[in-house]
């Protein structure tokens, strides 16, 4: 039987046309992409035309695996089932497309153009350096925190500089004075710059407009919904005549209509109802007129205004920083890549500049979790269709589902999928289609989602608060009946334990029931895990927790860490104290006290190191101790290159492995290694960002748990799906939103007047401002749609089983006894459909009170430690080496006495002297006189040149050269050195071996003298400072006499002749000689 | 036979041999010292073997001392900084994110398009707005060169290959390790032909078939693990001399690779001061200069700032091992620092530094000296030098501040110190290019040459060398593993160049254009790898991060085995060892030693507070003096704001003394007395952690005076009072604890009862004084402490827009927010809670219960101390050890 869609899904193949799929969980999407692509591939020239876009690289890189296996799979037999000779077919066209058209698909899968957006911007910039402004493309960095914070510090430090003062300053006034308060807002709005930059050039008049339109639009709802029989007896209420007018003027009126006929807490006065019983019946009005009393005032304060302006002057500066910063280290974010994209395609003169970038042109654009895209995606993929028209061939697909949209926090804008659902995108018209089978759930389960959620999500769409609308799914046509949908309702306070509990007692339950069943525990925070962790391990069940605890909080890593800061910083006692309490050493309190408690201000380290204090801790105490110091003593006394290897030997010293509960962990030593080399800064390290980092990296799950048994967030798990999925935690409140410096609002296009809603952040200590509040009113508007949409995805990840736990508040008045959930919490959302449930348990609840569940105290804290005679275990041998196989090459390097450097013209001056007088001894003597010496100065000054001397300093330098030229001409010892002799060489390359070494030297000059002695000769170029020439010769002899002797030594290897050598000094005529070398060096 | 001995007989008849690389020339330089030394050779003529750079710069200083007249070379830092300049002058060149990375990508460009020999033409007429720009640096570069004679690498061979005839050229040139030649290349041998000279290439050898095998591992660590085990297996086994390993992507991962080797070959290196032994292994790819420790350390000292250095880098200059004194001072200037944290001070100028070397309660003389003669020195340099002389004043600098440092170097440290050394030469060097430039310029020079040389300290040859796709040309090995070999790495993703028309580069077929190109490219590689051993190991990860991974299409043919098949050496590594011996126990310790009979506290009313919020803090931070380093952020820190605004009230309240005179004060009176008191105020927080910078302090003396003046609207509201105490220092003893107090202020009321306040800058509530662990003790302890009874207790909140009173007094009203009660039953309630908690301080109670768990941890630094993570474990530990 086939799904009741299939026309859908075969529409959705149609390659001339462009649509946008809503395929809700478990509709199969992945599949349709993945035909859609393979049809498109059948039809292009080059599969480079056909563009896919995820979501993540785990999605890029599954959906590039499974193209592949399916054009694998072309070349074998038919499927049996439907959907499956479907993508056969398909692809057996995209294969027979890639043979006749020798695309190699298969031997060079990266022609398949399926990448994520950032990878797609990435590429963008690539190819255009300069349009972009990005240049050479610069690293990534996933983690960009630091960066940030950095930018926004810089942005402090201008406070020093005249010209930025003033805007900073009035910040910080706001904030009273609270710089750090400051450095964070900075630091969080330029992680979100892509969305506010555009804004920073708002201008008053239009800000105010937006305003005026906003209240405008507003009022005109609240007329409209007054019912026209009762808008005498509306109007009258608050002394009247007639309803006010829809303008900004008379919103102080309508406020008056508003408080006339609500409470406080928004409900009708009861008198007005008494009056007005048809009040009753116009919820939509009561809604709309507590919305009145929100809306702002059109106008900004004087104040205000100064205060925005501050905050959009401050944001420019930090983003300017930001720039800078991102220099300085080569570095940027996703953000900037794809800003720079943005721009390169703006600045690009039209499409032919895009081609030449992409190296011809996309054809076909495929987009995967399209209710996921920011407005900066959005904008990204209306440039590449740019100029795009219906029927030209080109195509764009775009799939996703708004109900699934749960990526605010990055900015994701559901919003724009219902706009490109009504609109289409760019210049691109868009089909819209709804995939509606779900292949995922048992038939009771999607009964359930199809009965709740219609009134859990929005009643319609909305793009500006991103309203999603439910839209039903049909269970596939096999699908089994299933289970009921389980809601465990939990009533009073603190009911952490009570539902670790009642989790425990449905896993084992489900587990009873089919104990390979794989089951989720999914919550949105992960603050509403630890009582529930605690729970399973206690029961002794293992689970597989993705994403759970923080690095920083796994024990062998904070040991870690404190090892770290002990080495990094001698001062560091917190450190010091807790490395002589971690596990390989275990010091008491009592032994702690007895080494550190009278030396408050000394390093620990030197405490240890000190005589006699030892003395006095307990002897166990002092034998851990002394384990310790023996330890770390070598590790002190040296840093390595690395910090890694630093901090790992002094770990293996100690025996850190040996201190993990389980080899498990060890896991997550080999994490928090990998940090230290990334942030490793020359065996140093920012200790601020180290613990940053390792609190913002996760412990590796526990490798021993079984599949069967996961625990994570919703979000994690979106994508997933699990036969038992539990989600507990629903009454807990949401976390507030961070707040930022300066709060925005950018109003659907319909609009009139400004577009933009802009507040900076309220001053500290002051009532919120009105703009400020409306804005966060409508986040919070935003926040609730998107709880719906949270449960719907936890909800929809099951297939089999589904349990919602929650906690509601118990309100007892008379004898009615009241359930509430939290207003911030994912349960009020899903109040209408479980609300039932939890009245029915406060029904039995007994009348004396609450749920029982006091909280237990902590257990006393055990400690582990080695044992106190415990032995380090030596390492493993090392490779053996064999004999030589290869020759090591060149001298051992010996320490300099000196690490001054000094100038380098002589050293020039010398170089080209020796090139010389190679040439001239190759040359023979008897074409040499001073004349040649002195036309060839355009030679001396071409190699000075050559050598990197300055422009001034090259006269100088040629004189020299030619002076001593001129010298060694006249001198006769130079004359007897360059004159021919027999076996003469110079810059004569020889090689040996010498005490198991390759040695490989250049002797300037070597003879054999009249009298048969082998001479070795080296020329060098030093001149004297001060002091007398002798002693300045001596000193030199003595410096390069074991260099000489070790080319006699080599010499005398191949000849028998007596070998005197000496050293020629030609820009001073100096010369030392000896004979042969006092004691050969052995062989 | 290999090319190999092919080519070393060449050498050996006088030929020239040429390389592709390095590695090459060097392994074959070797392997003719051995069949030398084998043939019972102990001297040779030096054979010319050499890659082709080195060939073409001898062939070119040949000429040059030939006489040949010849443009001056420009080398790579010389050219760079050209191109950095052209750059610069460019329009909107500016906007660019990092100019001088862009400057080297145009270089880059530059070298392609000549190595290739694209034609300008056909560039100019397919060029887009890149590449025209590109162009249009490449003019101006090349005018500029022009005009001062300067000719860079990328077009010698071109200007050499004009000029042969006036060389003395080798007569025959053996071209060994090539995969393919560039258009230039060609053209170079070609002319060096017609001049006469014998080419030959000796090309790979083919692949003997059927030696290679696949494998996959789950991941890429465990993938080099094997790697490692099985060259330890094979060379333990006799069965190879040499083993390579080839790695794509080699300089990314060289860190967590050379950990791997190290566990699996050199195991006992792994320990701190095993003394350096010949090494098993070595792998090309080399970490930059820059990050040498001793490296980064001169880096770090030249950039300090006579006036603003971040605390991060007088910290890591404080702590440095390589400046005068670091051994004999470390501990007073770990110290040191830790107290500029304290203070929060998150930036300091030099002369701050000097005084407080002096100051410090463990003084640092060594680099007070050193600092004072830095300073001589810093203040007599020029703005603006030539880079030579910034090479010698850089020098000068490091000398005064004692670089490299007390200790002797070890060899590694000391052959990075003499590599920097060999930087400034290159900086001076840069004379020729460059004029008068600022120091900051000189310094951000040095440190990009710094960042883009690799260094890596000489070692000795050893069996086992790990070595990317590329060094590995030519090479034989009697075994070869490569790793990495799955399909989303071999063949690469393309990388064309960036400025020059893609349409263009795939149709002349240039390096990285297309995948088809990289296909290409990774055919011939992987063939000549296949070939290069007699035994091979072609290996893949199975996942990268969560994508799962194909076997590469190259490799598919190959038949695939099991990693249990390949012989790889077993046993445990060093931490599994370990982890194996664990020998553990188990232990409570929740109490320390008792307070001794006559101990003072040093935490004052903390004593109280901590034993309340959790045993473990006031154990640790009173008792032990445990204290975690600060972070300093720009900006005065809360607790220092809070200290101005007593301090200012102080001394407000000192000049005013009663609410009458408080009334009696003209506009005019109160605005200058509230100006003093924040002027007051600043000097005192100055005096104790340095000068504030000028706009801080402004701003906080204007914040100073306008909250002051809000407060004292609240002041004038009250009842007639007198200040009759204020900072007023106690000494007090309650159940056997004595502790120093600071009473805020006592004020005394008409009717002569005193009240005592206490300023709260932050977050207060008066519920915090209940209960059987009270958060916030302080006033409680004073009132139980107080001589007589007080009138009441109460918090002077001066938090902006939460201002006003709060507290207890007895039976009366003495401001707005203080409730009237029945004190005295309050103060037996308190008194049995401090006395409690007192007597728990002093058994030394030190049980890790932090009052509202996760919250109370939140503003405590002290959890790698205590453990209280641990806890969370500790239950099921503890459970399965029961089952044991
Ligand atoms: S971190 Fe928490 S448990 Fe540890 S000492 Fe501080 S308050 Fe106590």
């Amino acid at each position: 039987m086939s799904p009741a869609d299939q026309a859908v899904r075969e529409r959705a193949l149609e390659v001339t046309r462009s649509f946008i799929v809503q395929a809700p969980a478990g509709s199969g999407k992945t599949e349709l992409l993945i035909q859609r692509y393979l049809a498109l591939l059948a039809c292009v020239q080059r599969p480079e035309a056909v563009l896919a876009i995820t979501f993540t690289r785990k999605a890029a890189g599954e959906m590039r695996r499974r193209v592949l296996e399916a054009l694998e799979r072309a070349g074998g037999p038919r499927p049996e089932r439907p959907h499956e000779a479907r993508t056969w077919e398909l692809a057996r066209a995209a294969s027979s497309r890639d043979g006749k058209l020798k695309w190699g698909l298969q031997e060079n899968p990266h022609r398949l153009e399926i990448r994520t957006i950032d990878s797609l911007c990435a590429a963008l910039t690539r190819r255009m350096p300069w349009l972009s402004r990005l240049g050479a493309p610069p690293e990534i960095a996933d983690d960009a925190q630091e960066l940030y914070r950095a930018a926004a510090r810089a942005t402090l430090a201008l406070l020093e500089s005249d010209s930025y003062f003033e805007p900073l300053a009035r910040l910080l006034e706001h904030l009273d004075n609270d710089a750090g308060a400051l450095e964070m807002l900075l630091t969080g709005m330029l992680a979100r710059r892509d969305q506010w930059l555009r804004h920073l050039g708002a201008d008053r008049a239009e800000l105010e407009a937006a305003l005026e339109s906003v209240i405008r639009e507003e009022l005109e709802r609240v007329r409209r919904a007054v019912p026209a029989e009762l808008a005498p007896a509306i109007a009258g209420c608050a002394d009247f005549d007639v309803l006010p007018p829809a303008e900004p003027g008379s919103l102080e009126d309508w406020r008056k209509i508003a408080d006339a006929l609500l409470t406080q807490k928004e409900t009708w006065r009861k008198n007005q109802l008494k009056r007005l019983p048809e009040l009753s019946d116009c919820e939509e009005l009561r809604r709309l007129l507590a919305q009145v009393r929100r809306l702002p005032p059109a106008r900004f304060t004087d104040e205000q205004w100064a205060t925005a302006q501050a905050a959009m002057e401050a944001l420019k500066l930090a983003a300017a920083q930001l720039k800078l910063e991102f220099g300085r280290r080569r570095q940027a974010d996703y953000i900037e890549v794809m800003q720079a994209a943005l721009e390169a395609l703006g600045r690009a003169d039209e499409p032919t500049e895009l081609m030449l970038a992409l190296d011809g042109r996309i054809e076909h654009i495929l987009v995967d979790e399209f209710q996921d895209t920011s407005l900066s995606q959005f904008r990204l993929l209306e440039m590449l269709t740019a100029g795009w028209t219906p029927g030209d061939g080109r195509t764009l697909f775009l799939v996703g589902d708004p109900m699934q949209s749960i990526y605010r926090f990055r900015e994701a804008e559901v919003g724009l999928f219902l706009k490109a659902a009504q609109e289409g995108l760019g210049t691109v018209p868009l089909e819209p289609l709804r995939l509606s089978v779900n292949f995922r759930s048992d038939r009771r389960l999607v009964d359930w989602v199809n009965a709740a959620f219609p009134q859990v999500l929005a009643e319609s769409d909305e793009v500006a608060t991103g309203a999603v609308r439910f839209s039903p799914s049909d269970p596939r046509p096999e699908a089994p009946p299933g289970l009921e949908v389980r809601v465990h309702p939990l009533l009073g306070n603190g009911q952490e334990e009570a539902e670790a509990a009642r989790v425990l007692e449905i896993v084992r339950e489900a587990q009873a029931r089919d104990p390979a069943a794989r089951i989720a525990v999914l919550v949105r925070a992960r603050t509403h895990l630890p009582a529930i962790l605690r729970r399973l391990r206690l029961a002794g069940l293992r689970y597989r927790a993705v994403e759970i605890d923080s690095l920083a909080e796994v024990p062998l890593v904070e040991d870690l860490l404190a090892l770290t800061r002990a080495l990094l910083h001698p001062a560091d006692r917190v450190a010091w104290l807790a490395i002589l309490r971690a596990p390989w050493c275990g010091l008491t309190l009592e032994d702690l006290h007895a080494l550190a408690a009278d030396a408050p201000e000394a390093a620990v380290w030197d405490l240890i190191r000190e005589e006699g204090r030892t003395a006095r801790l307990s002897p166990e105490g002092r034998a851990r101790l002394e384990r310790l110091r023996q330890a770390l003593a070598d590790c002190l006394a040296r840093r390595r290159p690395s910090l890694r290897a630093w901090v790992e030997s002094a770990w293996l010293a100690l025996g850190g492995p040996a201190c993990a509960a389980e080899p498990g962990e060890l896991e997550n030593a080999e994490t928090f290694f990998a940090l230290l080399e990334q942030l490793d800064d020359g065996c140093d390290a920012d200790l601020e960002a180290l613990e940053e980092r390792t609190r913002a990296l996760w412990a590796a799950p526990d490798p021993q748990a079984p599949e069967t048994l996961q625990v994570m967030t919703v979000h994690k798990a979106k994508g997933l799906e699990f036969d038992v999925v539990i989600v507990p935690g629903l009454g807990r409140p949401a976390r507030a939103d961070d707040p930022r410096l300066l709060a925005w609002l950018e109003l659907p296009a319909s609009a009139q007047g400004g577009r933009l809603l802009l507040a900076p952040v309220p001053e500290k200590g002051a009532e919120t401002d009105p703009v400020a509040g409306y804005l966060r009113y409508v986040e919070r508007q935003k926040a609730r749609h998107e709880d719906g949409r949270l449960l719907y995805v936890a909800a929809t990840r099951a297939r089999r089983e589904l349990h919602l736990i929650g906690r509601a508040g118990v309100e007892r008045k008379g004898g009615e006894v009241k359930v509430k959930a939290d207003s911030r919490s994912l349960l009020h959302r899903l109040w209408p459909a479980v609300r039932a449930e939890f009245e029915q348990a406060a029904g039995r609840l007994a009348p004396s009170g609450e749920a029982a569940g006091a909280p237990a105290g902590p257990p006393p804290l055990t400690l582990h430690r080695l044992a106190a005679d415990w032995e380090r275990p030596a390492p493993p041998p090392r490779l053996a080496l064999p004999q030589d196989a290869m020759l090591a090459e060149g001298e051992a390097a010996e320490p300099a006495v000196s690490y001054v450097w000094v100038g380098q013209t002589l050293r020039h001056v010398g170089t080209v002297v020796h090139r010389l007088l190679h040439r001239i001894a190759r040359e023979g003597l008897a074409s040499w006189d001073r004349a040649r010496v002195e036309a060839l100065r355009p030679l001396y000054r071409a190699g000075l040149r050559d050598l990197g001397v300055a422009a001034e300093e090259l006269e100088e330098a040629a004189e020299k050269v030619a002076r001593a030229l001129a010298g060694i001409l006249e001198d006769p010892r130079g004359r007897w050195i360059l004159a021919e002799h027999p076996a003469a060489e110079s810059e004569y390359a020889l090689s040996g071996v010498v005490e198991g070494r390759l040695v490989s030297v250049r002797l300037d000059r070597t003879f054999v003298d009249a009298a048969g002695v082998r001479w070795i000769i080296d020329y060098k170029t030093g001149l004297h400072e001060g002091g007398s020439v002798e002693e300045f010769l001596d000193r030199e002899a003595e410096r390069y006499r074991a260099q000489l002797e070790r080319y006699a030594a080599l010499l005398g290897r191949a000849e028998k002749r007596p070998i005197r050598m000496g050293l020629y000094f030609p820009l001073m005529a100096g010369w030392r000689e000896w004979g042969a070398p006092r004691a050969l060096p052995a062989v | 036979m290999a090319a190999a001995p092919v080519a070393l007989d060449r050498a050996a008849a006088g030929n020239v041999v040429v390389t592709a690389g390095r590695r090459l020339a060097r392994a074959l330089r070797s392997q003719y010292a051995l069949r030398a030394r084998a043939r019972g050779r102990e001297l040779w003529p030096t054979p010319a073997i050499l890659p082709w750079e080195a060939w073409i710069e001898s062939l070119w200083e040949a000429a040059l001392y030939a006489g040949v007249m010849l443009p001056a070379r420009l080398d790579e830092d010389q050219e760079l900084l050209v191109w950095q300049r052209v750059l610069e002058e460019a329009p909107q060149a500016g906007e660019l994110l990092d100019l001088p990375a862009t400057a080297e990508a145009a270089r880059d460009s530059w070298n392609l398009m000549h190595a290739w020999r694209v034609d300008r033409r056909a560039l100019e007429a397919q060029a887009g707005e890149d590449t025209r720009a590109f162009l249009e640096w490449a003019l101006r570069f090349e005018r500029r060169s022009e005009s001062e004679g300067w000719l860079e690498a990328a077009r010698r061979p071109d200007y050499l290959a004009e000029r042969l005839h006036a060389l003395r050229l080798p007569a025959a040139v053996t071209l060994a390790g090539f995969d393919e030649f560039t258009p230039q290349q060609k053209r170079f041998l070609g002319a060096c032909q017609s001049a006469g000279v014998e080419i030959e290439n000796l090309e790979p050898p083919a692949a003997p078939p059927g030696r290679a095998v696949r494998v996959a591992f789950p991941d890429r660590a465990q993938e080099w693990e094997a790697a490692a085990r099985w060259a330890r297996g094979l060379i333990e086994r006799g069965e190879a001399r040499t083993v390579g390993v080839v790695v794509p992507d080699l300089e990314r991962v060289r860190g967590p690779l050379e950990g791997i080797f190290t566990r699996i070959l050199e195991p006992e290196a792994l320990l701190p001061a095993a003394t350096p032994r010949r090494r098993c292994f070595n792998i090309t790819a080399a970490p930059p200069l820059a990050s040498a420790p001793v490296v980064r350390a001169a880096l770090l000292a030249l950039e300090l700032d006579r006036a603003r250095n971040p605390i991060a880098r007088a910290g890591a200059l404080l702590r440095s091992p390589f400046l005068a004194g670091a051994e004999a001072e470390r501990g007073a200037r770990a110290l040191l620092e830790g107290q500029l944290r304290e203070w929060g001070v998150w930036e300091v100028s030099v002369l701050d530094l000097r005084r407080w070397c002096r100051e410090a309660r463990r003084p640092c003389p060594l680099l007070r000296r050193a600092l004072r003669a830095w300073s001589q020195l810093d203040c007599s340099l020029p703005e603006r030098q030539r880079p030579g002389a910034w090479s010698r004043d850089f020098s000068r600098l490091l000398q005064k501040l004692g670089w490299p440092g007390e200790r002797a170097l070890s060899s590694e440290e000391h052959q990075a110190a003499a590599a920097f050394n060999e930087l400034l030469e290159r900086l001076a060097r840069l004379d020729t290019v460059a004029d008068g430039i600022s120091r900051g310029d000189a310094l951000g020079l040095l440190r990009r040459m710094a960042a883009r040389t690799p260094h890596q300290p000489e070692s000795e040859p050893a069996p086992v060398q790990v070595l990317g796709v590329l060094e590995a040309a030519g090479l034989r090995f009697d075994a070869l593993w490569i790793a990495g070999l799955d399909d989303e790495t071999w063949p690469r993703p393309s990388r064309p160049d960036s400025f020059l028309p893609l349409a263009l580069q795939r149709a002349l077929g240039l390096p990285h254009a297309s995948p088809e190109r990289e296909l290409e490219f990774a055919r011939r590689a992987t063939r000549r790898l296949l070939a290069s051993a007699a035994r091979i190991v072609a290996s893949r990860p199975l996942c990268e991060e969560d994508r799962p991974l194909g076997p590469s299409p190259l490799i598919r043919e190959l038949p695939e085995v099991r990693a249990e098949d390949l012989g790889l050496a077993e046993g445990p590594d060093y931490i599994r060892i370990q982890a194996a011996a664990r020998r553990s126990e188990s232990f409570q310790d929740p109490c320390g030693p008792a307070l001794g009979p006559d101990a003072w506290s040093r935490g004052g009313s903390r004593v109280f507070q901590y034993q309340a919020l959790c045993p473990f803090r006031a154990f640790a931070e009173l008792r032990l003096g445990a204290k975690a380093p600060e972070f300093p952020e720009p900006g005065l820190p809360p607790q220092d704001r809070g200290l101005a605004v007593h301090a200012a009230l102080e001394h407000f309240w000192g000049e005013v003394g009663t609410r009458q005179r408080l009334c009696e004060l003209s506009e005019q009176e109160l605005a200058e007395t509230l100006e003093r008191a924040a002027r007051a105020a600043l000097e005192r927080l100055e005096g104790r952690r340095g000068k504030l910078p000028g706009g801080f302090a402004e701003l906080e003396r204007r914040r100073l005076a306008r909250l002051l003046r809000d407060w004292l609207e609240l002041e004038r509201e009250r009842p007639p009072f007198r200040v009759l105490r204020r900072e007023w220092e106690r000494r007090i003893e309650l159940a056997g604890i004595r502790a120093d107090l600071k009473i805020d202020r006592v004020d005394q009321l008409a009717d002569g009862r005193e009240l005592i306040l206490d300023y709260k800058t932050g977050r207060c509530s008066v519920k915090n004084w209940e209960g059987e662990r009270p958060e916030d003790p302080q006033l409680p302890l004073y009132a139980v402490t107080y001589e007589g009874m007080p009138v009441g207790v109460a918090f002077a909140r001066l938090k902006k827009g939460n201002l006003g009173f709060s507290g207890l007094a007895d039976g009366c009203e003495p401001a707005p927010g203080i409730a009237s009660g029945d004190l005295a039953a309050r103060l037996a309630e308190w008194r049995a809670t401090l006395e409690r908690l007192a007597a728990r301080f002093r058994e030394g109670r030190a049980e890790v219960d932090p009052k509202k768990g996760d919250e109370t941890c939140r503003t405590c630094r002290l959890w790698p101390l205590c453990r209280v993570h641990q806890a969370e474990l500790s239950a099921s530990e503890g459970e399965e050890e029961e089952a044991e």
